[in-house]
């Protein structure tokens, strides 16, 4: 993996995988989910990724069932998998956690500089 | 399904078959004709890219994917001079009507394309990229039936050939790689597209002193590449990536003159050297901080 902050379809999948093993459609289904309908995974653009993040991985196959005569696998996280999310995750939730935080201290300058609070901050 | 199935390499088919046929079935159930098509859609282009060993598993599918914004940059840059070139010979020889119907085509085509790769750079990809390719096509069209025969292969071959290549690189980006959308909002991609416009017209148009002239290239080339973005360049890790997104950047502000292509080659023959040893550097850093 590169340093660079992991591409969008790859963090929902890892985080769509992160509380339990799920197979295809049901990966597709948390993504759409977790992105709040702003991301839609196409089967055929999910599988190219599955198969990448199995190649780097960062996903495992959990099991193996069949379903009306066809083979269908669940997936979970790698190890390395659960250990770049979680790096993934802290670096968002820092960057978060200084929005607030730096938000706060704007409004409390823009409540001081016009006397009122919560008001617009006025230039 | 069976038919789509058919489409990707045996081996594969073997492997993931069963479960894309499932996943698609569940995805499809209770879906309308036209989800069920851009659903069958995205299985053949994954398909194709399988065939085509361009999977974003693959390193030849990741490199597509770190070139493809570069890609959409040139195709762009490119149908500007075309299209620049063609309504300034109008403006000279009065007005469009001297052009004729088939080279106003070739012009309104190109500018097409010109949208297209900013829309595909502002965010929308796929819309953006079918926009370009289609732009190309219409306009090598309208070439061909316009020179006929020889002259025709030779025109598609000099001037059609690269940037088509260009253009179906980056449509066959692997969409879980492609680059993240720079603009998010309906009211963002229209004002890209729209500034684009306004920006390309008043560029092509408002004549300009000679030593002004390479603003034409110049100016559309930073709006290209600002809206590729910090995240396109950080993935341009080795010399010869540096070389092939950078390059027919660069062969597009050729038609400007060497006034300006010439400088921007060796520019870019010092970022690809610099490159590998930037990375030595920072590899040795990180080892000296572990």
């Amino acid at each position: 993996m590169n340093d660079q902050a992991l591409r969008e379809p790859t963090l929902l999948i890892l985080t769509a995988l992160a509380d339990a093993p799920r197979h295809g459609y049901a990966i597709a289904q948390e993504v759409e989910q977790i992105s709040q309908g702003r991301l839609k995974m196409r089967t055929g653009t999910l599988y190219g990724a599955l198969e990448r993040l199995l190649d780097q991985e960062l996903i495992a196959v959990h099991d193996e069932q069949v379903v009306d005569g066809r083979r269908r696998r669940s997936y979970t996280l790698a190890p390395q998998g659960r250990e770049v999310l979680a790096a993934e995750a802290a670096r968002i939730a820092h960057t978060a956690q200084e929005a607030t935080r730096r938000l706060k201290l704007g409004a409390t300058g823009a409540a001081g500089a016009t006397g009122t609070t919560g008001g617009p901050v006025t230039a | 399904m069976t038919a789509l199935l058919r489409l990707y390499p045996a081996a594969y088919r073997r492997e993931f078959g069963d479960e894309i046929a499932l996943a698609y079935h569940e995805a499809t159930q209770d879906a309308g004709r036209p989800a069920r098509l851009r659903e069958a859609a995205d299985v053949a282009g994954h398909a194709l890219r399988m065939r085509l060993g361009l999977s974003s598993a693959g390193r030849t599918g990741q490199r597509l994917a770190a070139l493809a914004p570069f890609a959409l940059v040139a195709v762009g840059l490119q149908a500007m001079g075309w299209s620049g070139l063609l309504l300034r010979t109008a403006q000279v020889t009065g007005g469009p009507a001297a052009l004729g119907p088939l080279l106003l085509l070739v012009a309104a085509a190109h500018l097409a394309t010109l949208l297209g790769a900013a829309l595909a750079l502002a965010g929308r990809w796929p819309a953006g990229t079918w926009t370009a390719l289609l732009g190309l096509l219409t306009a090598t069209a309208s070439d061909a039936t316009r020179l006929g025969g020889a002259g025709a292969l030779a025109h598609i071959g000099l001037f059609g050939t690269l940037p088509l290549l260009l253009a179906l690189s980056a449509l066959l980006c692997p969409p879980d790689l492609r680059p993240l959308p720079r603009f998010r909002t309906t009211a963002g991609l229209v004002a890209v597209v729209a500034w684009t416009a306004v920006l390309a017209t008043a560029l092509v148009l408002v004549p300009l002193p000679a030593l002004l002239v390479p603003l034409r290239f110049a100016v559309p080339a930073v709006a290209l590449l600002a809206l590729a973005g910090r995240p396109a360049f950080a993935r341009l890790t080795t010399a010869p990536a540096v070389l092939l997104a950078g390059l027919p950047v660069i062969l597009s502000a050729v038609p400007t003159g060497p006034v300006l292509a010439a400088p921007l080659l060796l520019a870019l023959a010092v970022t690809a050297a610099a490159v590998p040893v930037r990375r030595r550097r920072a590899r040795r850093a990180s080892r000296g901080r572990a």
